[in-house]
């Protein structure tokens, strides 16, 4: 995915994730690598992925190795609660 | 540095918060804020916006969002007026709620100084960067 995550944009991304676990994906890896910006708008679809993964029991990895979004990642506590990954390949 | 006022305003919808982060982006570069600065400043005009939206709808005020840049005294001093409306010790109680609380940690982490709750009633997000 790409371009920007915010308050408009959010509830696509979210739309999106829910489909592919309802189609009964378990494992899910979502590639931040592109996006160039994200708020708490897609920080709260990020937590609320991350719920529905675990209420599945499946995983969710990120993927974001640099930039804004790993910041807001960070100054939030929240790489501590997701698998954020450099690249796909560092993926078990 | 002279002090300059600038003003945006956009409708209170989300489609516009985009239009708020360029703004905010040119002119801490115009200043010359570092791009880290310029990414910190982006992210907290977007809470701030995200915040003044979610307390028009919640008001039922279909008035514009403004972003305040108040360029003195060494500084870059924003305000999105009107943009919180929650009591400090009230804990979160629903979704809503959380990503509004959310919305101020990630401004206060961003910018420790910066003025994110409200006593009572309506106010202002205020927060700066000390330009060197």
């Amino acid at each position: 995915m790409g371009g920007e995550v915010d308050l408009f944009t959010a509830p696509k991304l979210k739309e999106g994730l829910i489909d592919a676990l309802d189609n009964g994906t378990k494992k899910l890896m979502i590639d931040l690598e592109q996006v160039e910006f994200m708020d708490s708008s897609g920080i709260g679809v990020l937590i609320g992925t991350l719920r529905r993964v675990n209420e599945r029991d499946g995983s969710l990895a990120l993927v974001c190795s640099k930039g804004p979004v790993l910041r807001v990642l960070e100054v939030t506590g929240l790489n501590k609660v997701f698998d954020i990954f450099d690249s796909a390949d560092d993926i078990p | 540095m002279e002090n300059e006022e600038l003003v945006l305003e956009v409708p209170a919808v989300p489609a516009y918060i985009g239009t708020a982060r360029l703004f905010i982006g040119a002119v801490a570069r115009h200043v010359g804020a570092s791009e880290e600065q310029v990414d910190d400043l982006k992210v907290a005009v977007s809470e701030a916006c995200t915040a003044a939206i979610r307390t028009r709808a919640d008001a039922g005020n279909d008035g514009p969002v403004r972003v305040l840049v108040d360029l003195g005294d060494g500084r870059l001093t924003v305000e999105v007026p009107d943009a919180i409306a929650r009591r400090p010790d009230r804990g979160a109680a629903n979704t809503d709620e959380l990503a509004r609380e959310l919305s101020a940690e990630i401004i206060r982490a961003l910018f420790p100084q910066a003025e994110t709750r409200s006593p009572n009633g309506i106010a202002p997000i205020r927060f700066w960067l000390d330009l060197g």
